[in-house]
């Protein structure tokens, strides 16, 4: 299997962060996160006619006239609504309160496949 | 966990909206929540944060919650401590199963829905105070001259029947009842529901307050009304006095609890009392296991001791006899030991076991028998009903 696309250093230093202190926030606020979405996630929307906006950090593609939205969300959030993490609830909410149909995608899938969007 | 003593029934003097609504289904459910112990079966984590929704929606009705994001964080806030507040009081297996209370299901999705529901509120019940100035709306207060009443208690002319109501709101001639779960699926029973609003409805009318509509507000944002005209309300709330009388005949008759239950599938289906409830076993059947969940009852024939990721397990074949599950040997597969704790004892070879709200998975590898899981969603609970006899 070829693992290296899979190597992931952002997700290790997340995942080392957690090792040593399980109460450490997982979401986009590290530097290298923050760096890496400005300069990937605008173009990654912009392929699908998606307007970029960022809400509490983090950032969704919007489609107001279908009235649909896409969630760049961290790999390490659980995408079960039983599970979701408070910013993640937070912001499902605010843009189904904009009238919008959100779907998730994890960062890693979609800068490893940016022609695709979730189902 | 050990089975606990079924409850003593009396008579009611007063029946509540909810206790009507339960009893239509399965009286004994209804007793069973009005005169069973608090603490005993464990709480379904939804109770706690219903609770939690209604007192952020009854601060909102209050006009308590500022604009903006700080109303935001103040309804969040409010939501977290009246669920911190249940959580430290439920049954030890709902803390030893979470841990914390943000570990519930679905514990952010619920809150932040809240908090964005209570602003919304907050905002409706600020303008209204402001042209209502003499007559805000106070808390559990009745006074005739308020508009809006918020978590008031009323009860009927006649004293039979009594209920909270969630909101009441004179200018808009409209009873609401929030309920913090999601919508039913399209073509679900809600007659319950309907019955429960007509006689919030009633309840209104006798204590002299116009209202003509009802609605739930879900904690998924959803609202349905209904209009109920004096006519159905009134004839509700003869049925309701009805049920009370039925009741109280059944206890004065020396009726138990038991004598009660009208065990079927959809009337089982999350009931929080099956382990407890007799009648549920002796008339469960496989065919209920699809509307109504795997339940078990059977003798141990063997426990497998293992380990994952730190967590003791203990794995138990039991000879399943009744229940709405397969009727055979069956694998109940890694249940925590630490769920096992609670009670008396732990389960052993020879003893007659229920296992509640499990979760039926496809055999797998070499092991062909069906196979029962925990479920951490469904509230899962191993009760031990008889003991082996220790000769």
């Amino acid at each position: 299997m070829p693992y290296h696309t899979i190597l992931d250093w952002r997700l290790g230093l997340d995942m080392t962060r957690l090792a040593m202190n399980s109460a450490a926030s997982i979401d986009f606020s590290q530097d290298y996160w923050t760096n890496l979405l400005a300069r990937q996630a605008a173009p990654y929307f912009s392929a699908f006619d998606l307007q970029t906006e960022t809400i509490n950090g983090v950032y969704c593609g919007l489609d107001e006239t279908c009235g649909e939205a896409v969630v760049l969300t961290h790999p390490l959030w659980d995408l079960n609504s039983a599970n979701y993490c408070e910013t993640l609830a937070d912001i499902l909410y605010i843009l189904e309160g904009r009238s919008l149909k959100p779907k998730c995608i994890s960062v890693f899938r979609a800068l490893r496949f940016p022609f695709e969007l979730p189902e | 966990m050990d089975l606990s003593p079924l409850p003593q029934l009396s008579a009611i003097e007063r029946i509540s909206p909810s206790f009507y609504s339960t009893s239509v289904k399965c009286m004994a459910g209804a007793a069973w929540y009005q005169f069973g112990p608090q603490d005993s079966p464990p709480v379904a984590t939804g109770a706690i944060l219903g609770s939690a929704f209604h007192a952020v929606m009854e601060m909102a009705n209050r006009g308590a919650i500022p604009a903006g994001n700080a109303g935001l964080a103040a309804a969040k806030e409010a939501f977290d401590r009246q669920a911190h507040f249940l959580f430290d009081r439920a049954h030890p297996l709902v803390r030893i199963k979470f841990g914390l209370v943000q570990n519930v299901p679905y514990y952010h999705q619920r809150r932040s829905r809240a908090a964005a529901m209570a602003a919304q509120a907050s905002n409706v019940a600020r303008r209204t105070s402001e042209t209502h100035a003499a007559r805000m709306a106070v808390t559990r207060s009745t006074d005739k001259t308020l508009r809006r009443l918020i978590e008031a208690r009323l009860t009927s002319a006649d004293g039979e029947i009594s209920g909270r109501v969630d909101l009441l709101d004179c200018d808009e001639g409209r009873v609401t009842d929030y309920k913090s779960g999601h919508a039913p699926r399209a073509g679900a029973d809600v007659k319950g529901e309907i019955r429960q609003m007509r006689l919030y409805v009633h309840l209104a009318l006798e204590n002299g307050y116009f209202v003509n509509k009802a609605s739930i507000i879900r904690g998924d944002g959803t609202t349905v009304e209904i209009e109920v005209p004096e006519v159905q309300a009134r004839e509700e709330g003869n049925r309701a006095r009805a049920v009370r009388q039925e009741f109280n005949a059944a206890v004065a008759g020396g009726r138990a609890l038991l004598d009660l239950a009208a065990p079927a599938p959809s009337t089982c289906a999350g009931c929080p009392y099956v382990a407890f409830c007799e009648a549920f076993w002796a008339k469960a059947s496989p065919e209920w296991e699809a509307v109504c969940g795997a339940h078990a009852e059977g003798r141990v024939l063997g426990i497998d001791e293992s380990a994952l990721a730190g967590a003791d397990l203990a794995t138990f074949r039991i000879d399943c006899r009744r229940g709405s599950t397969l009727l055979q040997q069956l694998i109940v597969e890694q249940v925590p030991r630490e769920w096992l704790s609670i009670g008396s004892r732990l389960p052993a070879v020879g003893d007659l076991v229920r296992f509640v709200q499990a979760f039926r998975a496809q055999p797998s590898g070499n092991e062909q028998r069906p196979i029962l899981r925990v479920d951490r969603f469904k509230s899962t609970t191993i009760w031990i009903v008889t003991p082996v006899a220790v000769s």
